[in-house]
Formats: structure tokens, C-alpha cells, sequence
């Protein structure tokens, strides 16, 4: 590692802009119904001015900071920021009934940041090795990966295998907009010009995320608001400290939480919610008194913190080493480092290393300014939760318009940022994931174009036979497929 | 073939809409849409075509699948209740005042960009914001002048000073 990065990375704007990346994260955070999705995707114009280095690390101090700032809302209004959060509602809001709302918040931080730390140190060990050996692939094995990702990310991601696959296959239909890259054929541009290089995926992912989440938060105005109501006439927030004998108690359940989340984060499509409830559960299983979760017990805020913050960094592992987004964290980065003529993957390691070194140094800053503004902020940010979603939405929306503007070409930016914001709403009201059709979009050309490559270089079906690693790829999807198709919980969800 | 109660049950399914609403728009793009706007070219080895053809016929034959499985659980009930862990991320409800309160948005969303286009760009952003705030229920006032204003100046700040990037 060449150590001169770390001079690049320790410089005042950079620093700077990581905290502010961390702050605007936890506000966003905080505020019920708004998510880390959102907040990347609206932001993602601002790095536009911002250098390769400071503008990615900026992304994902703001995605680590609203995955633990989602935990304010969780325990202070029992309505979690975001769904990966709600295992810690559990008995961080009995904890907050009881009076301990101190206590727990400071639990959820100090979780959230150990699963963050150990994961991002996970990130860094495991992305390089793995990136040398993807290096190797040609077209035939990434086509085979990425359909397996597909299909995976799909399966799981939902409720409903079906969905999800359509879900996955509209997200590629859409990404064939524009000009084929092969034949400079224009695919679907009903005649308008703008068309022409296809849709970009900013607005398109600010409409499906935060516009869509605006939308669908509409509907739950009210409840929020009632919740919000209940914090300011009961709970207490004076500052309490952990004891020594709850922190014995979380440590296991933190470090089993650290391990969950950062195996999930690297499995495509899974996602943080299943990393928390997972670990959730084992924390649950493996105490003496199980009976205690769910009525206040600190070590489910342990357990559900630390692996909801560990899938955030093992989540860029599959992006880093291959290119392949495992989420939509990882989906919207790949938007950011477009923008900065970066191609996210294998040969990032070969090109840019140094860059590569800066996010990972980056990122541990993120983690210690997440563990500084976390606890000095805990009142403010407390206090922030209470902000009514009726100003939030406007707020938002305005946002919004102004980043599909800057980063969508224009007036069309702000158009396709309209459709599929109502198009994400319906997916997401209707139980098709969003997730992959996002993600489907985003590796829809690089899927083309290995898929081109891949039928031009195999002229016969025996040639198969010389690429084994696409052959198990293509095995393990079917295989994936069928197994979560035959699970009994799945069965009933189809 | 179906009781009376059956088409009931199935018309109140938004999983019966949404696949027959894919089946149809499946088979649209993949008869009209694909051939009218890829013109496929003789020497083309591999034709600009096939993905878009792919991803359609999946969409078209997945949403059927959906169609049949839909009637197939008309009457499991455990269709009905669902527990499991990713169940909070599960929204199927359509309340009527969220539908208003989203349909309005959009269309306050639609406006401002037509007035954007054919007006004026402060007009569109004042009209854009307001209206946000007025179907979000809003009623104070100084909350509906204040929060425009503030979102303006911010936006000016950013757009003018900060990225150097006008409107307009």
C-alpha cells in the first residue's frame, strides 16, 4: 500500500466532507421514512463537483451514517427509519418507555460502529484477493455471474420469486434504451433525441427510491405523526451510561451481529434486513433469559444494530472485486463513480489503486466521525426525529427535482424521475422489488455486452465445456432457484 | 368455472391487475413495440433485438405464472396474513386518501414541470413546492411562505454559488 494516500485522504476538505457525508446520513436517518437509498441518490449530484476520492467517500459516510441513525427513530418513535431497523424497535422502544432511552441509543451507536468498523476491515481484506481472481474471467464466466446475482438477487429480495425476476428482467429491459453499443442500432426512443444515449440512472434512481418512498410515505402521515406525539409527552432522554454488565452482556451478541451482517452484506440481495432479524434471533436464542427480548433487553439492540451497520461496507465487496452491485447502496455507487470516470470492478485494483487504498481509509474515517458525531449529537438528533414528515416530503421532492435536473440532462431528468418514482411506488406497494430491478438496470449493459461476446466467442455447445467456472455459476442459479422455490416459506409466497 | 364469490375475491387481488396489466404490455411491446422501434439490420450477427426480446418473453410468461398462482390461492387464507421476517417491507394497501394524496403530488409534480417548460422556472419551483405542502396537509401559513423560500434560497445557494450551474 502506498502510504502517501493516507496524506491525500487526512486533508481538511476531505475530512470535512466525510463528516458532513456522516451528519446529513444520520438526520436523514433519524427522520422516519427516509433511507439511505434516498439520501445517496439525491446527493450523488453534488459529487459531480467534489474529486473521485472526496465524492465516493462523501456517498458512503452518508450511507453509514443514516444506517445508524435509522436506530434514533426505531427506538425513540418505534418506527424505524428504515426496515432493516425494526428488529431494534423491538426492545429499543421498550427501553425508551422505560426510561432508558439514554441508554439505548448510545447501545445502537456503539454497535452500529464496531459492526461498521470490523465489516469495512472485512471489505478490505477480502476485495483485492478476489478482485485478482476475477481478473482472470473472460465474458462467458461474467455472463454466468451475472445472471446468477440476477436471478439470486431476485429470489431473494421480496416476498415472491416471480416478482422478483420480472422485477429483474424490466430493470434490463430498461437499461436497453439508447444506442446499442455493437450495432449503433437506437433501441426504444419513440423519437426523442434525448433518448439517444438512454436513460441515466440518477433520476431513474431517484424516482425509485426516494421519490417512490415519498409517495408511499404519504399514506402513513398520520401514524408517524401520533408516534411523534406519544415521544414528546412521555419519553425521557436524560443521559445514561452502559454498565459494565450490559456491555458483557451485548459484546457477544455484537460481535455475532458483526459476523451476520458482513456475510449478508457480501451475499447479493439479501440485504440488511435479513442481517438484523438473523442476528436478532441468534442473539435471542443464545441468551439465558430469551424471555426478556422483546420487553427492553439491550442485547437485541446489540445483536440488530451491529449487523444492520456491518452489511453497509461487505456489501462493496462484490462491487470492488467484481463489479457486480449486491445492493442498492452498491447499485447507486456505481452511478457515482461513472460520474467520475471510474468503472467500478477488477481493474480499479490495476488502474487506480490509489483511489481504491483512499475510500478504504476513507471509510474508517467514516466509522470514527460516525462514533464523535453519533454520541455528541444524540440530543439533536433526538430532537430531529420529532420533525413532522409533512415538511420532510416537500423538502424532499424539491431535492429531488433539482438532482434528477443536474444529473438527468435536463427537464427530461425531472420527467423520467416522475415515472418511475410512480412506477417504484406501484413496485413497492405492489411487492415487486425495486432492489433488483435497480440493480437489474444498473449491470443491464454489461450483461449485454458480455452476453455479445460470450455467443460470438462460443460458436458450438461443446466450448461450454471450457469455461467450468460459468458452467457451476449456471448450476448454482438453477440450483439457488429451485431450493429457495422449495422452501416451505417461499412456497407459500409465490 | 368461477363462483361469484371467486371473481370477487380475485377483483379485490392487485396481483391479478398488476399480471394481467405485465401479460398484456408484454405481448404489446414484444408483437408491436420491439419490431416498430429496433430495426434490425440483415448483417447484424447478433441481432440489437435479442436481450430486449429475452427480458419481454420472461416478463410475458413470469406474469402469466403470477396470473395463474393468483387464482391458484384464492382461497389459501395464508395468503392473506403474512408473518414472516420480510413482511415489513410488504405494503399492499391502497387507502383512498393515500391514493389522493399520491395521484395529487404527481400531478402537482407534472404541472410544474409543464410550467417549467412553457412558463417560468421560479413560477414552476413556487408552484412545485407549494403544492407540496398543501397536500401534505400543511396549514400554517408562515410554514407554507417560509419553507418555498427557504428551499429557493438553498437552491440558489447550491445552484449559483456553490456548483456554478444555472436554471433556467
Amino acid at each position: 500500500m502506498n502510504f502517501d494516500v493516507i496524506y491525500t485522504v487526512l486533508t481538511f476538505d476531505n475530512i470535512l466532507w466525510i463528516a458532513f457525508g456522516v451528519l446529513l446520513g444520520y438526520v436523514v436517518g433519524v427522520i422516519p421514512g427516509l433511507g439511505k437509498g434516498t439520501a445517496v441518490a439525491v446527493s450523488i449530484p453534488i459529487t459531480f463537483y467534489l474529486s473521485p476520492l472526496t465524492g465516493i467517500a462523501y456517498l458512503i459516510g452518508i450511507a453509514k451514517g443514516s444506517t445508524a441513525g435509522s436506530a434514533v427513530s426505531a427506538i425513540l418513535l418505534n418506527t424505524p427509519g428504515e426496515p432493516s431497523s425494526a428488529p431494534t424497535a423491538l426492545d429499543g422502544y421498550p427501553m425508551s418507555r422505560q426510561g432508558k432511552a439514554s441508554k439505548a441509543l448510545k447501545m445502537g451507536l456503539f454497535a452500529s460502529v464496531i459492526g461498521d468498523f470490523f465489516s469495512t476491515l472485512l471489505l478490505i481484506f477480502l476485495a483485492a484477493p478476489l478482485a485478482e481472481y476475477a481478473l482472470l474471467f473472460g465474458p462467458v464466466e461474467v455472463t454466468s455471474i451475472l445472471l446468477f446475482s440476477l436471478t439470486f438477487i431476485a429470489a431473494l429480495s421480496g416476498n415472491s420469486i416471480i416478482k422478483g425476476l420480472i422485477a429483474g428482467a424490466m430493470g434490463v429491459l430498461v437499461s436497453t434504451v439508447g444506442m446499442e453499443v455493437e450495432t449503433a442500432t437506437v433501441r426504444f426512443s419513440f423519437g426523442f433525441l434525448e433518448l439517444y444515449d438512454g436513460l441515466s440512472l440518477i433520476p431513474v434512481a431517484i424516482g425509485m427510491l426516494a421519490v417512490a418512498e415519498m409517495l408511499v410515505q404519504l399514506g402513513s402521515l398520520e401514524t408517524i405523526e401520533n408516534q411523534q406525539k406519544l415521544l414528546k409527552e412521555n419519553v425521557k432522554t436524560e443521559v445514561q451510561s452502559i454498565s459494565w454488565k450490559e456491555w458483557k452482556m451485548s459484546f457477544p451478541s455484537i460481535m455475532r451481529g458483526t459476523f451476520v451482517g458482513s456475510i449478508i452484506g457480501i451475499l447479493p440481495g439479501l440485504g440488511a434486513s435479513v442481517a438484523s432479524f438473523l442476528s436478532y434471533g441468534l442473539a435471542k436464542k443464545a441468551a439465558k433469559d430469551p424471555s426478556r427480548f422483546g420487553k427492553g433487553a439491550i442485547e437485541g439492540i446489540a445483536a440488530a444494530e451491529s449487523a444492520d451497520n456491518a452489511v453497509v461496507p461487505s456489501s462493496l465487496v462484490p462491487l470492488f472485486a467484481l463489479g457486480i452491485p449486491g445492493s442498492v447502496i452498491a447499485a447507486i455507487l456505481i452511478g457515482a463513480f461513472i460520474i467520475q470516470g471510474v468503472t467500478p470492478g477488477p481493474l480499479m485494483f490495476v488502474q487506480q489503486p490509489e483511489l481504491v487504498h483512499g475510500i478504504y481509509i476513507s471509510m474508517i474515517c467514516a466509522s470514527l466521525l460516525l462514533l464523535f458525531i453519533g454520541y455528541y449529537g444524540q440530543k439533536i438528533f433526538s430532537k430531529i426525529s420529532l420533525i413532522s414528515l409533512r415538511i420532510v416530503i416537500p423538502t424532499v421532492i424539491f431535492f429531488c427535482c433539482v438532482g434528477a435536473y443536474l444529473q438527468g440532462g435536463g427537464i427530461i431528468g425531472i420527467w423520467l424521475m416522475l415515472i418511475f418514482g410512480v412506477l417504484g411506488y406501484l413496485a413497492k406497494k405492489l411487492d415487486f422489488s425495486f432492489v433488483t430491478f435497480l440493480i437489474g438496470f444498473v449491470v443491464g449493459p454489461q450483461f449485454e455486452l458480455s452476453m455479445r461476446q460470450a455467443i460470438a466467442i462460443t460458436t458450438t455447445y461443446s466450448e461450454l465445456l471450457h469455461h467450468p467456472i460459468a458452467i457451476i455459476f449456471v448450476l448454482i442459479t438453477f440450483i439457488t432457484i429451485w431450493r429457495i422455490a422449495v422452501s416451505k416459506g417461499k412456497m407459500k409466497k409465490i | 368455472m368461477f363462483s361469484k364469490t371467486q371473481i370477487k375475491k380475485l377483483l379485490e387481488k392487485p396481483d391479478f391487475y398488476a399480471s394481467v396489466v405485465l401479460f398484456i404490455t408484454g405481448l404489446v411491446f414484444f408483437f408491436i413495440i420491439i419490431p416498430q422501434q429496433i430495426i434490425v439490420e440483415d448483417e447484424a450477427v447478433i441481432g440489437p433485438d435479442l436481450l430486449p426480446n429475452i427480458c419481454i418473453l420472461l416478463i410475458t410468461s413470469l406474469s402469466f405464472l403470477l396470473l395463474i398462482k393468483t387464482i391458484k390461492n384464492l382461497d389459501d387464507v395464508s395468503q392473506e396474513i403474512k408473518t414472516d421476517l420480510t413482511s415489513l417491507e410488504y405494503r399492499e394497501q391502497f387507502t383512498l386518501l393515500e391514493s389522493k394524496r399520491v395521484f395529487l403530488l404527481s400531478l402537482n409534480i407534472l404541472i410544474s414541470i409543464l410550467i417549467f417548460t412553457f412558463v417560468d422556472v421560479l413560477v414552476s419551483v413556487l408552484i412545485l413546492t407549494i403544492g407540496s405542502c398543501l397536500i401534505c396537509g400543511i396549514k400554517k401559513l408562515w410554514i407554507i411562505i417560509i419553507l418555498p423560500s427557504c428551499l429557493l434560497s438553498l437552491a440558489y445557494f447550491l445552484l449559483y454559488e456553490v456548483l456554478g450551474t444555472g436554471v433556467g
